[in-house]
């Protein structure tokens, strides 16, 4: 009997064949290499301004930011009169991230302090200005001011093909 | 021996399985579609997908509008310029409205655009003037973001 044992025991196992799946795993890791997409994606959220749109409740800062080929023209209602101030880039034409962004925050800084219930702002791009600019002039004026952005709502006017 | 190589391989691929489940968004950068970098770190919501590239403007991946290059400016064709971007714009909003019933919401919907960085506005402002008409509420601009 224990020899019979000693007999089954000493049978050899077959070694397990990896190279298949090797080659299978392989190929697909050179698949999903080549569709890999290792940047960090983010999104700026904006609207459509409209005319007649829903007025804000209280005294509004009417804040519009023009972006044009040689910086930013900023106008708000300073009671029944309008404020106008460009910020002009330091080398024209402007570079898309070359636009003053800095003289526009110290600009605005006040602005929102004494609005801080304002949270919208009209951007008007020039017809040339690239999508790029208009990004940097988003995130400026969507940069932190305390713990909320300064102005969260950016809008667009409507425009027309040319 | 073949255990340790299985042991990586199988590493590397649940990485790369990961890297396929976190957006929401199908975003392929190319010549024509270069992202601009922003400061932001929102999470890319699902939403209605517009790209617009130095080639073409597309709705959730059909090519609708093909732009042309006139002395160096980025140009609609001529004649009914966006017809069909109207017309595919209106289709994918019905679609969005009729789903967004089907859950018991009534919701606007919202559209996410991934915009070349070179893209000049009077390309893209039109876009979103017919995007507004269309019924589209808000625009969610694809960007480079940054770690939270």
């Amino acid at each position: 009997m224990r020899r019979a044992a000693r007999q089954r025991l000493s049978v050899d196992v077959p070694e397990l064949n990896l190279v298949p799946l090797l080659d299978m795993v392989s190929l697909l890791i050179q698949l999903m290499l080549i569709n890999a997409r290792f940047g960090l994606f983010a999104e700026i959220g904006s609207f459509a301004a409209r005319p007649g749109g829903e007025p804000a409740a209280g005294p509004t800062l009417g804040l519009v930011v023009r972006v044009n080929q040689d910086g930013y023209e900023v106008s708000w209602a300073d009671g029944d009169e309008r404020v106008h101030k460009p910020v002009p880039c330091a080398v024209k034409p402007c570079a898309p991230d070359g636009y003053g962004q800095e003289a526009l925050r110290a600009l605005l800084v006040p602005l929102k302090q004494r609005f801080p219930d304002e949270t919208r702002v009209v951007v008007v791009p020039a017809a040339s200005v690239p999508f790029e600019a208009l990004v940097a002039t988003m995130d400026t004026l969507r940069q932190p001011l305390g713990t909320a952005p300064m102005f969260a709502e950016v809008m667009f006017p409507p425009a027309l093909p040319r | 021996m073949l255990a340790a190589m299985v042991d990586m391989m199988i590493n590397l691929l649940i990485f790369l399985l990961t890297l396929y489940g976190t957006d929401p968004i199908d975003v392929r950068g190319s010549a024509e579609l270069q992202l601009a970098s922003s400061a932001s770190h929102d999470p890319v919501k699902y939403a209605v997908s517009v790209v617009v590239s130095q080639k073409a403007v597309e709705v959730d991946g059909v090519p609708v509008v093909l732009l042309r290059e006139e002395n160096g400016a980025l140009r609609f064709p001529d004649g009914d310029a966006l017809g069909g971007f109207t017309q595919a714009l209106a289709q994918r909003r019905d679609e969005a409205v009729a789903a967004a019933a089907k859950r018991g919401e009534d919701a606007i919907p919202d559209m996410s655009i991934q915009c070349d960085r070179r893209v000049p506005w009077e390309v893209l402002g039109p876009l979103l003037t017919q995007a507004g008409d269309a019924g589209f509420g808000q625009f969610r601009f694809v960007v480079h973001g940054e770690e939270p």
